[in-house]
């Protein structure tokens, strides 16, 4: 970790926050000013080389994360540095150099490869676009992407609908690779595949990541895929950050009320262990991002939550080297009837 | 399995050939949308059947002036001293389609009559094609506002009778034959134009084009590369379908008697023409009737078989 701090991060994200109009159409969405909260706050940075994963259940911002870090939407506040530039400020120009160097993996691979496009086109399409190489060297770039990702060249003529849907991932996988960015956002990239196929793409990744020296930010509801692969991992509630670690601190000693409920929820495949655990329910639904609760976000669900937690918001305070954690009450695994086994 | 099937021999020759293929070039542009396209649209019999028969009725229709009043006779001006003896014949060898009332030949009535209705197909429907494809666009595009407009105007024009509007319009433009082209072109846009728009809606949300964003392609590129081959699909085929309707339009303004004036014919005429002979005489109207009905049959059935040849699902490519 202190090492990592020495390092310059490659991508850091300060204080992003994204709102929705509430209300769409003419009248209501102009003069309404109920706004969904998607991301609050939001602030990390990602290293050279390293897998950040980001995680949480659906609808807490994790996506929307991503896709402002990538300028698919513009973050309402907040600025997002690659490479030290700010994302937010960059000309034209330099947001086509910098989206060289930053590339997206979608979650549904059906939809993310034009169906009218040869697998060919599909994967050189960036080279096309930044005008890498000539026409010939494109060809032998995606034939050898292709190989890489473990499927046949011969196949370059091929289109989409002919393959599988863990095929059809690797093919968008060959694709963000195609200009060896330094950084991969993967926006849930396994979790339209089966579990076996999960493995298959999720190791490719990895050896990827060996081979190119790629970083990655790791969207995922699944804490299971994420500890597969990941350096460190962010938790995310309602859309803000509530506990940062490397993921070995946070799966055996989670600091969040949060992140240790979730942690309960993931099956062990041994029986016995499985018997021991206890499963930490949480009461009620995730409360509506369109007003979320006063004070800390999590409190109107929270276990342990006493009067503070509902007035006053908690910041990410660093509860160790490397380890943040927005709780008034951040200890070690602070639901302490429950004992959690991994 | 000792012996194949024969589906599994199907696919085992047809990868065989398509790796001979990839062999023999392995470049990219071995495969293209359109090239693909029309490789399933020879492989669809009553598509390809609907094409000749159009090519056909056009040809015959263009050299119409080379040969057929030589033939059969001016389709115009009735021969005064003949119509005595050659008026309302029965379809016979000299007359294959019959002769109406002033003795004229119904045949090279029904060809030069082909020649109003397949341009006035044409015109109008490019007219409404060009005029709703912009007007689509600019709705799905800039959306908000623009949508708005666009799409109530659309509304307004719909929400009129048809063919009371065409009349209308013909009437406020003055009678004559471009008019009724323009008429009925300008009709045409707003169901091309809620067509158009709704595909480029719903392409515009599809993941491959962020991925195209993300990647920082041109907004050029993103249209040209990504929303437009997947949206022209539904366009192409509604055009196609779409002349049949306009020439069914200028059938009924005809018949109304707004559109092509005698003694100049085109198949709507000639089936009012031929209305008061419907007992006596039906080659009359049987045979314009004939006539509109199998071109229009072709071009919806051509329509059909575009829709088929571009999509890139369907198998046999």
């Amino acid at each position: 970790m202190a090492e990592q701090n020495v390092r310059k991060p490659l991508l850091k994200v300060e204080h992003l926050s994204k709102e929705f109009p509430a209300e769409a159409g003419m009248i209501a969405g102009r003069f309404s000013k109920r706004v969904v909260s998607a991301v609050k706050d939001v602030s990390f940075e990602i290293y050279p080389g390293e897998t950040f994963g980001l995680v949480g259940e659906s609808g807490c911002g994790k996506s929307t994360t991503g896709r402002s870090i990538m300028r698919l939407t513009k973050p309402t506040e907040g600025s997002v540095f690659f490479d030290g530039q700010d994302v937010a400020k960059m000309s034209n120009r330099e947001l086509k150099d910098m989206r060289r160097n930053m590339q997206f993996i979608f979650q549904d691979p059906q939809a993310s490869l034009n169906p009218r496009m040869t697998i060919g086109e599909i994967i050189s399409e960036p080279m096309t676009i930044h005008n890498v190489g000539t026409k010939e060297e494109r060809i032998d770039r995606v034939r050898e992407l292709l190989d890489v990702v473990g499927l046949n060249p011969e196949h370059i003529n091929r289109y989409p609908h002919e393959f599988s849907g863990g095929q059809r991932q690797r093919i968008g996988i060959a694709r963000a690779f195609a200009l060896r960015p330094k950084l991969i956002i993967c926006d849930e990239p396994v979790s339209a595949l089966d579990v076996s196929i999960q493995a298959q793409v999720l190791n490719l990744l990895k050896d990827l990541q060996d081979k190119f020296g790629t970083a990655y930010l790791f969207i995922a509801h699944d804490l299971s895929v994420v500890q597969h692969i990941s350096d460190r991992v962010a938790v995310m509630y309602l859309g803000k950050i509530v506990e940062i670690s490397d993921w070995k601190t946070l799966y055996t000693e989670p600091h969040h009320p949060y992140t240790q409920s979730l942690l309960s929820a993931v099956p062990v495949p041994d029986p016995d262990v499985q018997k021991t655990r206890k499963r930490i329910i949480l009461p009620g639904d995730p409360p509506s991002p369109i007003d979320p609760p006063a004070g800390c976000r999590f409190h109107t669900r929270c276990p342990i939550a006493k009067e503070i937690c509902g007035n006053e918001e908690p910041k990410l305070c660093e509860v160790r080297p490397g380890h943040f954690c927005a709780c008034h009450y951040a200890t070690i695994n602070p639901i302490t009837e429950t004992s959690i086994e991994l | 399995m000792l012996y194949p099937s024969p589906t599994q021999r199907l696919g085992m020759e047809a990868k065989a050939t398509s790796d001979a293929q990839d062999q023999s070039k392995s470049g990219l542009p071995s495969r293209t949308l359109w090239g693909d396209a029309w490789k399933r649209l020879r492989q669809n019999k009553l598509a390809i059947i609907a094409a000749i028969w159009i090519i056909f009725v056009a040809l015959v229709a263009i050299s119409a002036d080379l040969w057929a009043p030589q033939i059969l006779g001016s389709p115009t001006s009735a021969d005064t001293t003949a119509m005595a003896t050659s008026s309302l014949q029965p379809p016979s060898l000299e007359h294959p389609f019959g002769t109406d009332v002033t003795g004229r030949d119904i045949l090279v009535r029904v060809i030069y009559g082909a020649r109003i209705s397949l341009t006035i197909g044409l015109l109008a429907t490019a007219i409404s094609t060009a005029i709703g494809l912009v007007m689509g666009a600019l709705a799905a595009y800039y959306g908000g506002m623009f949508d708005t407009i666009i799409m109530r105007c659309a509304d307004i024009f719909l929400a009129f009778p048809y063919v009371l509007f065409v009349l209308c319009l013909i009437a406020a433009l003055g009678q004559s034959i471009t008019n009724v082209f323009v008429a009925i072109g300008i009709l045409g846009w707003p169901s091309i134009a809620r067509v158009f728009r709704s595909a480029i809606l719903s392409v515009k949300e599809n993941d491959y084009v962020d991925a195209a964003r993300s990647m920082g392609a041109s907004d050029f590129r993103i249209v040209a590369r990504h929303i437009f081959p997947n949206s022209v699909a539904s366009i192409v085929v509604y055009a196609t379908m779409n002349i049949g309707s306009a020439i069914l339009s200028e059938a009924a303004i005809s018949f109304l008697g707004m559109g092509v004036q005698p003694p100049n014919p085109s198949w709507g005429i000639m089936i009012q023409d031929g209305q008061a002979y419907l007992m006596t005489a039906p080659w009359l109207m049987i045979m314009p009737g004939l006539a509109i009905l199998t071109t229009v049959l072709a071009f919806t059935l051509l329509g059909d078989g575009l829709r088929d040849a571009l999509d890139v699902k369907m198998k046999d490519a």
